[in-house]
């Protein structure tokens, strides 16, 4: 093996692909709930219907699960699930533009023709209180993250939003990748704790 | 788990989340987080931090742990691979416990020993544990093992090589005679109305290497 | 769908019909229709019509294994490609019964006749097929897989004696797209699907033939000799209930073997199916340096192997069945008398 790439969170990715592929369905489930909304944005992009979305996103993460001895580690995990989302996609639009019971406003981006607009009995639109309930989710974020003290607030922005590692993070900042490890910590602790009950809103039960 | 426990743990999933552990580290961590639902929600909770942090559009609107639920619904009609802990390795008497692996796999004809893979044929008599009702394979069967093997120390070129693969289910040993009749097999009894396209890849992870 | 290749579709209809006198390849006129028999001479012939190309991906025991797959049916016969996506690196060329296995890493080609391949109809067609004595058949739904409407079956053993499968079949041509082999629990033994199909795609059936070409490999062509169980010298002292012979098949010196094979008189093999599924029991004289370990293999997933030493001959059993099955089989093979 050649010397010790900076950590990143796709090590995580591989080895719970790796944990998969060796019997243990749970690891995949960790996946998913890291990839699922990303999935589910880009899918949103190529069909409009709501319900349409969360099935390919469901068919896509079943098709990755059969090829996941194929995924090498060479690459990015989320590149290869990308990929497997499009065809996934695809694949479903072709079979709905040969179904002719199938309404044309499934098919985003198909026309700009504001009139596809009006057969919308079969769009399934996402709820006022969906909606609502992911602007309440980012507005609360947004308030944690003005509430943090300001070095776990940079800390927690190099690695979310800048992408830093922790040995990166340690450098910028100064201080010893420990530090930076204990700080993301009590940043995320500190926003999770109000976002976690709007999760738990949403499932309507406790885990 | 009490505070200063959970609290560890939750750390550990925030540097997992950033692939800060690994090795032998990062194995325990993932052992601990995979055994706890409530673990599992936190890991779910900090994706959601970073991916909101980074994009808004990906504040979740429908209840994801039951997006994940109805896919595993879907996932558990997959074939599962049968997940093969270290401590089911059961040694035989006096010999490489690497050699022999006995799974106890929930199959029928549990009174059958069933071995997993073949046995590698220069190893020391393995006793057919647990055989039940079948006369053939008695003791005797057992001894007459023991004694070819044992008699046969000299004679260990002449068995043809087993070959030993690396998977992620563990490492198993090939036997390329099982192989090639395996592979005959499938050539000549395809007489199923379920033929389907490539079904030889039922035996690809155990053929012979090439022939 | 493009018109095309409907009408090539039409075109194999026609010429399987044609052709149907000699390769017995004909709906089950002689034999008894049920439900079941239809079904499955509709998914028999589905996989020999339809054009297609895919992915396909089998799990077996904790491991899988993943091929592409093209297929055309071109005129009157059936060209077939399928290149390995995992494991030693192999790409299969079948052109009707005739199969080229190519091995890139040693340049070798292995050159065989597979006759089963012709053989499932005259099955159905025996006025004693007894195909439904063995298995239940029920539709269970319509489920999408890869992309397509497929109905879904389940064939149920009624004894112990053999697996239960659950099929999907592509609504349209009757492909089946996913299989399931269950064990007496219902459980998921193996499953065989598609994890990406493409139905009527474009295949270029003179490219594809090209790719048949054996230059510059080594050709191999394993001995191999139809013979009979009698003339053999072994008989079933007692059948195992629903699986019938299917041929007999002598490899004689085993030069192309990796594993040493026999010094004397070869192996034969002897084949049985109950329609559905299938097991071969393989004979050859005893030789104690390699034949060490008498009992059962599970071979992951439903494929098991069985060996049994009687007197100076080694017999393996092997067969997608239940180990109790296999025993059944090597209990009752005995030498004629």
């Amino acid at each position: 093996m050649t010397e010790e790439s900076v950590a990143s969170s796709q090590d995580t990715d591989l080895v719970l692909v790796q944990r998969t592929v060796a019997g243990d369905q749970r690891a995949y489930g960790l996946l998913v709930l890291k990839y699922q909304r990303r999935i589910q944005r880009l899918i949103s992009r190529m069909v409009r219907d709501v319900d349409l979305v969360e099935d390919i996103s469901q068919e896509t993460f079943v098709r990755a699960y059969r090829a996941l001895h194929q995924f090498r580690g060479d690459a990015q995990f989320y590149t290869w699930l990308y990929r497997i989302a499009v065809n996934t996609a695809k694949k479903f639009l072709l079979e709905l533009k040969h179904d002719p019971t199938v309404a044309e406003s499934f098919l985003a981006g198909d026309d700009d023709d504001e009139t596809s607009w009006r057969k919308n009995e079969q769009t399934t639109d996402e709820g006022p209180e969906s909606i609502l309930a992911a602007k309440e989710i980012a507005a609360v974020v947004n308030a944690a993250m003005d509430a943090l003290p300001p070095d776990l607030k940079q800390a927690i922005v190099l690695r979310e939003i800048e992408g830093l590692s922790y040995e990166e993070i340690a450098a910028a900042m100064d201080c010893p990748v420990g530090t930076v490890r204990s700080r993301i910590f009590r940043a995320r602790e500190a926003i999770s704790q109000r976002v976690k009950p709007l999760l738990d809103k949403q499932t309507g039960k406790r885990w | 788990m009490d505070e200063i426990k959970t609290a560890a743990a939750r750390e550990s999933v925030s540097a997992l989340v950033d692939g800060d552990l690994r090795g032998p580290a990062a194995v325990g961590a993932l052992d601990t987080l995979l055994a706890d639902p409530q673990l599992v929600q936190t890991w779910h909770t900090y994706q959601v931090v970073g991916d909101v942090l980074r994009s808004t559009e990906l504040a979740p609107s429908r209840s994801e742990l039951a997006f994940l639920d109805r896919l595993e619904q879907r996932l558990a009609q997959e074939p599962r691979s049968p997940h093969v802990p270290a401590s089911e390795r059961v040694p035989g008497a006096g010999e490489d416990a690497a050699l022999i692996q006995r799974v106890a796999l929930d199959r029928p004809a549990a009174n059958l020993a069933v071995f997993r893979w073949k046995m590698l044929a220069t190893a020391a008599c393995v006793a057919l544990v647990g055989v039940v009702g079948l006369q053939l394979w008695t003791l005797g069967g057992a001894r007459e093992t023991a004694q070819m093997a044992v008699a046969r120390p000299a004679a260990v070129p002449s068995v043809p090589d087993v070959v030993v693969a690396d998977s992620a289910a563990g490492t198993m040993l090939r036997d390329p005679r099982l192989d090639e009749l395996m592979a005959a097999h499938r050539q000549l009894g395809g007489h199923s109305a379920l033929q389907v396209p490539a079904g030889f890849l039922r035996n690809a992870t155990y053929e012979g290497a090439g022939r | 769908m493009s018109m095309r290749w409907l009408a090539r579709g039409l075109v194999c209809v026609l010429a399987w019909s044609l052709a149907s006198a000699q390769a017995g390849d004909v709906s089950p006129a002689g034999g008894v229709e049920t439900p079941l028999n239809t079904w499955l001479m509709r998914v028999h012939q589905a996989a020999r019509q339809s054009v297609y190309t895919g992915t396909f991906v089998v799990s077996a025991g904790g491991n899988l294994a993943s091929a592409r797959i093209w297929h055309v049916c071109d005129g009157a016969q059936q060209l077939e490609r399928v290149e390995t996506l995992s494991g030693v690196p192999r790409a299969i060329f079948r052109r009707n019964d005739q199969v080229v296995t190519f091995f890139p890493l040693s340049k070798v080609a292995v050159a065989e006749v597979r006759e089963s391949l012709g053989l499932f109809p005259n099955l159905l067609q025996s006025s004693d097929s007894s195909i439904g004595d063995f298995y239940r058949f029920k539709v269970l739904g319509t489920e999408r897989i890869a992309g397509f409407d497929a109905e879904v079956a389940q064939l149920t053993p009624v004894d112990r004696m053999r697996y239960g499968y659950r099929v999907w079949s592509e609504k349209r041509t009757g492909l089946i797209v996913q299989l399931q082999t269950l064990d007496l629990d219902g459980r998921v033994l193996e499953q065989a699907a598609f994890s990406e199909l493409h139905l009527d795609a474009p295949v270029n059936a003179g490219k594809l033939s090209r790719l048949g070409s054996t230059e510059g490999y080594r050709v191999v062509r394993p001995d191999l000799q139809k013979t009979s169980p009698d003339a053999q010298g072994w008989v079933l002292n007692k059948d195992v209930d629903g699986f019938k012979p299917m041929g007999c098949y002598q490899r004689p010196q085993a030069a192309a073997s990796v594993a040493g094979g026999n010094a004397a008189g070869g192996t034969m093999q002897w084949v049985f199916s109950d329609g559905v599924a299938t097991v071969s029991l393989f004979v050859e004289a005893f030789d104690p340096r390699r034949h060490a370990r008498e009992g059962m293999t599970d071979m992951g997933g439903a494929t098991h192997t069985l060996t049994r030493h009687i007197n100076d001959w080694w017999a393996t059993a092997v067969g997608e069945v239940p180990p109790a099955t296999l025993q059944a089989f090597v209990l009752a093979l005995e030498r004629k008398k």
